[in-house]
């Protein structure tokens, strides 16, 4: 679903039966689940209160889980629930001034151009028949729109401190791309491409490149002789981040 | 006399104990709940999410699985 779906959705695996990480890797290699957006973990945040497993909860963009229970008797309703919500996620919220609940979608698409630009001329003449409300209203969609690329910046940072550099680097010049405009983030998009395009960055591009290519074909044909192929790439390129991914992969491939 | 003050300090004990292991044990959430969960190891592929906060702009699918 998170291959089909890309960003849209994100898709949280919790292994719960207490597994060692040695049975999950083989598990997850096995069935062939590496390599997409999935995101995995341990630590089961809550109950379901569903027997068994597998079961799910569907959170929607807010945090509130919408359907919970056996993902295999489910499925449908998973399918549809989360295109529900795709869909609603398009339509204009209705608790607030209609230019506001448009800029409120452009938020969402990530389209942070074209909603600063409609919020901040509602902030400075706000208009309709309560313009203190507009006024506010466009404030609060303001305040949403820079924790979103706050959120954003964050996480490109994360990546180029992880070992996920091409990663970063793609999430960096879509970013870029939609808030040329905003005028407050624009000293630290410079330190980000400065970082990005440093000779100490280097190394950890060309050891990203190489491992992505690397973990493709290991996670299609885990049986495979790959071992030395990422002991390797660790000394290839020793002290990056990317190495220390590579790392984890030479103690379970063969 | 000296029992019933046992007894006590046992169940204070005990009480002590259970709420102790209490923030451990995973309250069930219902649908319309907004759950709120700090992870405390990094999420493999997690991308810089440590919380069930982070995810909040998109629909969060959880899966939980079992290997076995």
């Amino acid at each position: 679903m998170q291959n089909e779906l890309g960003d849209k959705i994100q898709v949280l695996f919790v292994e719960s039966q207490n597994s060692s990480d040695e049975a999950i890797a083989e598990k997850q290699l096995q069935l062939k689940w590496l390599g997409g957006r999935a995101m995995w973990t341990k630590e089961r945040p809550f109950d379901t209160g569903a027997r068994g497993l597998p079961s799910f909860a569907l959170l929607d963009a807010d945090g509130n889980v919408v359907l919970k229970g056996s993902s295999n008797a489910m499925h449908k309703q998973i399918v549809e629930s989360i295109d529900e919500m795709l869909k609603a996620s398009n339509e204009a919220p209705d608790d607030m001034p209609k230019a506001v609940a448009k800029a409120m979608v452009d938020i969402r698409k990530g389209d942070y151009d074209k909603a600063n630009a409609v919020l901040a001329k509602l902030v400075e003449k706000p208009n309709g028949p309560d313009p203190a409300s507009m006024k506010t209203a466009a404030e609060g969609a303001q305040v949403q729109l820079m924790a979103r690329v706050e959120g954003e910046l964050k996480r490109v940072q994360w990546m180029m401190e992880n070992g996920y550099p091409l990663a970063a680097e793609d999430h960096f010049k879509s970013l870029s791309k939609r808030s040329k405009g905003l005028v407050g983030i624009q000293e630290g998009m410079k330190d980000l491409a400065a970082k990005l395009t440093s000779a100490d960055f280097k190394p950890e591009l060309e050891a990203a490149k190489a491992l992505n290519k690397l973990e493709q074909k290991f996670f299609s044909d885990y049986k495979g002789s790959y071992k030395k192929k990422f002991e390797k790439l660790v000394e290839k390129y020793p002290d990056t981040k990317v190495a220390t991914r590579a790392a984890y992969w030479t103690e379970f491939a063969k | 006399m000296v029992f019933p003050v046992m007894k006590r300090l046992l169940t204070l004990t005990l009480a002590g104990t259970v709420l102790a292991v209490a923030p451990t044990l995973q309250a069930q959430v219902a649908v319309g709940d907004q759950p709120s969960y700090s992870f405390r190891a990094p999420l493999f592929n997690g991308m810089g999410a440590t919380s069930l906060e982070d995810f909040r702009g998109k629909p969060l699918l959880i899966d939980f699985w079992g290997t076995r």
